[in-house]
């Protein structure tokens, strides 16, 4: 599954405000809820959370894929926050996250949930991917990265 | 239905390969270490020992994955992503993918 099946330029966000994870988090579920049906936020909040407490999903390199299943999201629901200044998040290298992408889904959807997964980690490995993400200087582009990378 | 098995010569490439299954979205492949065949010719059988110079950098260890997969496109997605892959070396040259049709199939699941 791809990026691009999901994403439109409302389900991204340049200048994430949070200056934390919690914070982050938050943000971001804010984001998808524009556009997904969440039936239990704390629910979603809670696994996120509990994702987090196994192992950061701040890879390193400026990036981190949060992610959880909760049976109170409607399907695959996903949305991209950018940070120029970065924010602390835990972090395997210990550095900021500056490209985000969230991704929760219902367990039913398990299989194409970790399909996106892995796309979009393989996607986010790319330094001239996360540069271009970075530099972006609205919604639309972002968008436009992703569909050329993608294909 | 096909059987598929994935050969990885590098076994250092063993996460690449997993990720890109699972984005092609294969899953439920077995996983098992396996040893060249060269290798043990070469250390193992004496009159073969000569091998060993002759190969030049004999890498010994290696990957094999396999299972069953039910849509033949996803074994076409997961070369493809294979050869996206931002490694140091083009991944896709280092594995040999095979799949075949399955007719007769018995699951416990």
């Amino acid at each position: 599954m791809k990026l691009k099946e999901i994403i439109d330029k409302d389900l991204v966000k340049i200048g994430i405000e949070a200056k934390d994870k919690e914070g982050a988090l938050d943000e971001l579920l804010g984001v998808i809820e524009k556009k997904f049906k969440i039936t239990n936020r704390e629910d979603v909040k809670k696994k996120l959370l509990e994702r987090e407490a196994v192992k950061s999903t701040g890879l390193g390199n400026g990036i981190a894929i949060p992610h959880a299943h909760s049976e109170f999201v409607e399907g695959i629901a996903a949305c991209i926050g950018i940070s120029k200044e970065g924010v602390e998040f835990t972090c395997l290298d210990g550095k900021p996250a500056h490209v985000f992408v969230m991704i929760v889904a219902n367990p039913q959807y398990n299989l194409k949930y970790l399909s996106l997964l892995a796309h979009t980690a393989r996607i986010l490995s790319r330094e001239d991917i996360r540069q271009k993400l970075i530099d972006a200087k609205n919604e639309e582009e972002v968008v436009r990265i992703i569909r050329e990378f993608e294909g | 239905m096909f059987f598929v098995v994935v050969f990885l010569k590098k076994e250092e490439y063993l996460d690449e390969v997993v990720e890109a299954l699972v984005e092609a979205e294969i899953k439920g492949l077995s996983i098992v270490d396996g040893v060249e065949m060269e290798k043990v010719l070469a250390v193992d059988i004496p009159i073969f020992a000569g091998l060993v110079r002759s190969m030049g950098g004999m890498r010994g260890a290696n990957k094999v994955l396999f299972g069953i997969t039910e849509v033949g496109d996803n074994i076409k997605e997961f070369i493809s992503i294979l050869r996206d892959i931002d490694a140091p070396e083009d991944i896709s040259r280092l594995v040999e993918v095979i799949s075949l049709p399955v007719s007769d199939y018995l699951s416990g699941d």
